[in-house]
């Protein structure tokens, strides 16, 4: 006699097993994709589905077992899996009571480089009208720590935000004063190409523990040639800003993003490869954005999603190989989407969250006073499209910002599990509904989702990483690194 | 031979107009449906926005069909775990300050 009783002794009688909520959709021709409420998923068969929904599925199957362990299923009266789910769920939508975490200084619009693809307008390096002021600045602080978030990110951004360095010095130090105080965990982030980096600003970052994030859109020729400067020398000098910045701070203070343009399309090796040879740790392959000057220099229409993806996907392949070969190196935005697949975590990123991140992850202060509800929305507004504006720093309360018809109208009007197709969307946990995008695409705060490259990109993306990991125990392995980062 | 329209006919006691209606939005960037209710026919004339050859169109139209199924298991599945839904949903804002206390 067998110490153990077989599975069919767990089982309810007659199969009377019960639904959890999930939803399903088409994987590829073979199979479906099934997500339960909180984002877990497994691939079956259209016949197990079928099976599934009409309590014919064989309790001893391996199937059973999987559709009850990842809660898609219970047995009646069962409570751990209903406390299990509200638990992850709890978890997943924590960020909600405590929102505002990014704070955005454009501290101001002046730029000594002339990006053609550069998603804001901006302005010769000698224009001190394109300046924050102090007084908007204080507003702007008031407003920060108004934010019921414990953890406070300032971020300044431009233009290139080095030419008004004094600005940031004030910005700091003040917010820092108020904090001895207020007891946030507060953190602050320059976003430069280095090209103005000095000693004077390094000490400064260093004694305020300011982190640096910077741009690196691949080996010299073609970051030259995305990033002019009269002197054709943007490489030359990033380079030496980061060994110079690396030196003084420490190699983890300094982060780099890259922008993908139809020159990078087909030199993804040798964007990782610098990305390497510099020392960073990973790269987040970024397509353009449909904002600024990328859509008046129509670098936005250059390629288009499908491009984009075959762009990605070879990326990431290179960087599964470097893996497998002892290479630790990680594709960033890959690891947003698989923290929320494979966790019960959420990532943070401002464009993967619903209810949208606009507003209530980050917000932004202009250096006109103007406060948008995100880095894309003010990119928006210098086309001319004032949307996403809220109010003005100078002349509006917190209150009449947080609580504008205009914020709150695209909260809700986006909101996935309301939205036509997203709610029923299989992929709806790992996605986010991103407003902005598809108000300066569609007009409308959700467009309609076949139509959406949005959603294109991103429904392309998760298939993706799911497909890798179904197929390799070893991608798996790696992924579930990246995700728990 | 290309066509760029076509008429299916569904019975109402199958599948519901919402079921269809749900499923034609998917395809909302490669055809267009009109509805209409004829006794218990729902007759979908579907306009393509772009001209097929008959394969393609014998394509899109078992696509268009295998949605409706689809539909119509999401609707038994919306409807089967709505309590339990709700349940666990109460179950995450419990104690979370967010409930109106009567």
């Amino acid at each position: 006699m067998s110490k153990f009783k077989g599975l069919e002794s767990y089982a309810a009688e007659d199969s009377a097993y019960e639904l959890l909520p999930f939803k399903f959709d088409r994987f590829n021709d073979e199979s479906y994709i099934i997500t339960n409420i909180v984002g877990e998923y497994l691939l079956i068969e259209h016949e197990d589905l079928e099976a599934l929904v009409h309590r014919k599925l064989d309790v001893t199957s391996r199937l059973y077992c999987q559709l009850r362990s990842k809660h898609f299923i219970r047995l009646p009266k069962e409570k751990s899996p209903i406390e299990l789910l509200a638990l992850k769920l709890r978890t997943k939508l924590s960020r909600l009571s405590q929102f505002t975490n990014l704070h955005i200084f454009v501290v101001t619009l002046r730029c000594d480089h002339s990006c053609p693809y550069c998603q804001v307008s901006r302005q010769s390096e000698d224009k001190s009208s394109f300046d924050m002021t102090r007084d908007m600045a204080d507003k702007s602080l008031d407003f920060v720590f108004r934010s019921p978030s414990p953890a406070i990110k300032i971020e300044f951004q431009g233009g290139e935000p080095l030419l008004n360095f004094e600005l940031i010095k004030y910005i700091v130090e003040s917010a820092e004063s108020r904090n001895r105080v207020a007891a946030r965990d507060l953190a602050f982030v320059i976003a430069t190409t280095l090209s103005l980096i000095n000693d004077e600003i390094l000490d400064f970052c260093k004694l305020h523990k300011i982190q640096i994030s910077t741009s690196l859109d691949g080996p010299e020729a073609l970051h030259n040639s995305n990033r002019p400067k009269p002197n054709k020398d943007s490489h030359q000098r990033f380079v030496a800003g980061l060994e110079k910045a690396r030196a003084r701070l420490g190699y983890d203070q300094i982060s780099a993003l890259m922008t993908t343009t139809e020159l990078s399309l087909d030199k993804v090796k040798e964007i990782i490869d610098e990305y390497l040879r510099l020392g960073f740790k990973g790269v987040f392959l970024r397509p353009l954005s449909p904002y600024g000057f990328a859509i008046k220099t129509k670098r936005f229409m250059a390629y288009n999603t499908e491009r984009w993806l075959q762009f990605y996907k070879s990326g990431l392949d290179y960087i599964i190989e470097l893996n497998r070969n002892g290479v630790e190196f990680s594709e960033y935005y890959s690891s947003l989407i698989l923290k929320k697949i494979l966790s019960a975590q959420e990532s943070g990123y401002v464009d993967l969250m619903s209810p949208a991140g606009i507003g209530i992850a980050a917000i932004v202060f202009n250096y006109d006073g103007k406060v948008y509800a995100s880095d894309e929305s003010r990119m928006l507004a210098e086309m001319g499209d004032r949307t996403f504006e809220l109010g003005n720093i100078l002349s509006d309360s917190y209150e009449d910002i947080i609580l504008s018809d205009k914020l709150l109208d695209a909260l809700e009007e986006s909101f996935t599990l309301s939205a036509p197709m997203c709610s029923e969307c299989a992929f709806e946990p790992y996605c986010g509904s991103e407003p902005v995008y598809h108000h300066a695409i569609h007009k409308d705060f959700l467009g309609r989702k076949p139509e959406s490259e949005f959603c294109k990109k991103n429904m392309s993306i998760f298939k993706h990483l799911i497909s890798l990991m179904e197929s390799s125990s070893d991608t798996k392995k790696l992924f579930l690194g990246w995700a728990n980062r | 031979m290309s066509k760029s329209e076509l008429t299916l006919k569904f019975d109402e006691r199958v599948y519901s107009v919402e079921t269809i209606q749900k499923a034609a939005y998917r395809f909302i960037n490669k055809f267009t449906v009109d509805f209409e209710l004829i006794d218990r026919d729902i007759l979908c004339h579907i306009i393509f926005d772009s001209e097929h050859s008959d394969s393609q169109l014998q394509k899109l139209k078992a696509d268009f069909k295998k949605e409706i199924l689809d539909q119509h298991l999401r609707q038994l599945i919306a409807k089967e775990t709505e309590t339990v839904r709700n349940l666990i949903l109460s179950a995450t804002f419990l104690n979370t300050g967010l409930q109106k206390i009567e």
